[in-house]
């Protein structure tokens, strides 16, 4: 194709594809928009600081939920009596305290 | 000018609409719609312009706390609805939905009165008929939606390469490469159908 040819075919298509814009829309279409953006879930911060901290609250409550139970589950496996009986022995063994007592000194 | 200046600008009701009032996006979009429809008729079929503005407009909303306000409002809306537009390529492209039309004799007639014209005037004439838009719509619909959306920008509607970069957000040189890529691909195209 000659540099001419494309061109003209350039300056067809061209003015075809504007041709485009004279597209008309209905007239409801400003108002469907309006009701979809106002469907939309406000993502937008809080107005008043009473709505900011309860959804602070809300968001860490699940979270103080799984640490509560992760606490819950190291109190119950923890083994209270042995460390208690061992403190005992430690504590009434004379021999044990001045071996601790030189290991100290 | 008295009433010009009492008019909120932009920036300003972009604020009001962050601050909670939703109904102020009205006025942005009274005010941006012209543009916005100007931009998804001439890139997507007329049968979808329809929801593509309105994808364009629900996007701009939910950006609306990105933007910053130090450029040109216009200009950011104009890029969101390019790049709504060149989404949508993207999506029918991949679901296969994108309308393979096919030519006849008559476009093909008509391809040869067009190179044959010689006066402005019968071009423009050739250009109104439905011919021209079957041709257009068959040719863009040979080329990927990055390469259709770079020759629409530059090609046809004429923007510099660093304008059509800005609002696909795309580095220069990448629509540089795909604007000559395309152009050779559509002259390919039309060669071919002139041959037949």
């Amino acid at each position: 194709m000659k540099k001419e040819d494309h061109l003209k075919m350039r300056k067809v298509l061209t003015t075809a594809y504007r041709e485009k814009e004279k597209a008309l829309v209905g007239d409801l279409w400003q108002t469907r928009v309006m009701a979809h953006i106002k469907s939309l879930e406000s993502f937008y911060p809080a107005t008043s600081y009473l709505e900011s901290f309860e959804r602070f609250v809300w968001r860490l409550a699940p979270v103080v939920c799984v640490l509560l139970l992760i606490l819950a589950a190291f109190f119950i496996h923890m083994d209270f009596i042995s460390e208690y009986e061992m403190a005992k022995i430690f504590f009434e063994d004379p021999a044990d305290i001045s071996l601790f007592q030189q290991m100290l000194f | 000018m008295g009433k010009e200046s009492l008019k909120p600008t932009d920036a300003e009701i972009v604020s009001q609409v962050l601050k909670g009032s939703v109904n102020a996006f009205e006025s942005l979009l009274i005010r941006h719609k012209d543009l916005v429809l100007k931009i998804a008729k001439k890139h997507v079929p007329y049968d979808d312009v329809e929801e593509t503005t309105q994808e364009v407009f629900v996007r701009i909303y939910q950006s609306l706390p990105t933007y910053k306000g130090k450029g040109d409002f216009k200009q950011w809306v104009s890029s969101i609805s390019v790049r709504t537009c060149y989404d949508y390529w993207r999506k029918a492209y991949r679901s296969r939905e994108v309308p393979i039309s096919s030519l006849t004799e008559r476009h093909q007639g008509w391809l040869e009165q067009v190179i044959s014209e010689e006066s402005e005037h019968a071009l423009e004439e050739k250009a109104s008929q439905k011919e021209a838009r079957e041709v257009l719509d068959w040719a863009l619909g040979k080329l990927s939606a990055e390469d259709r959306t770079v020759l629409e920008l530059v090609y046809l509607e004429g923007l510099s390469v660093k304008e059509a970069a800005d609002a696909l957000g795309w580095s220069v040189a990448n629509v540089k490469v795909r604007s000559f890529r395309s152009r050779r691909k559509l002259k390919k195209l039309l060669q071919g159908l002139i041959k037949g």
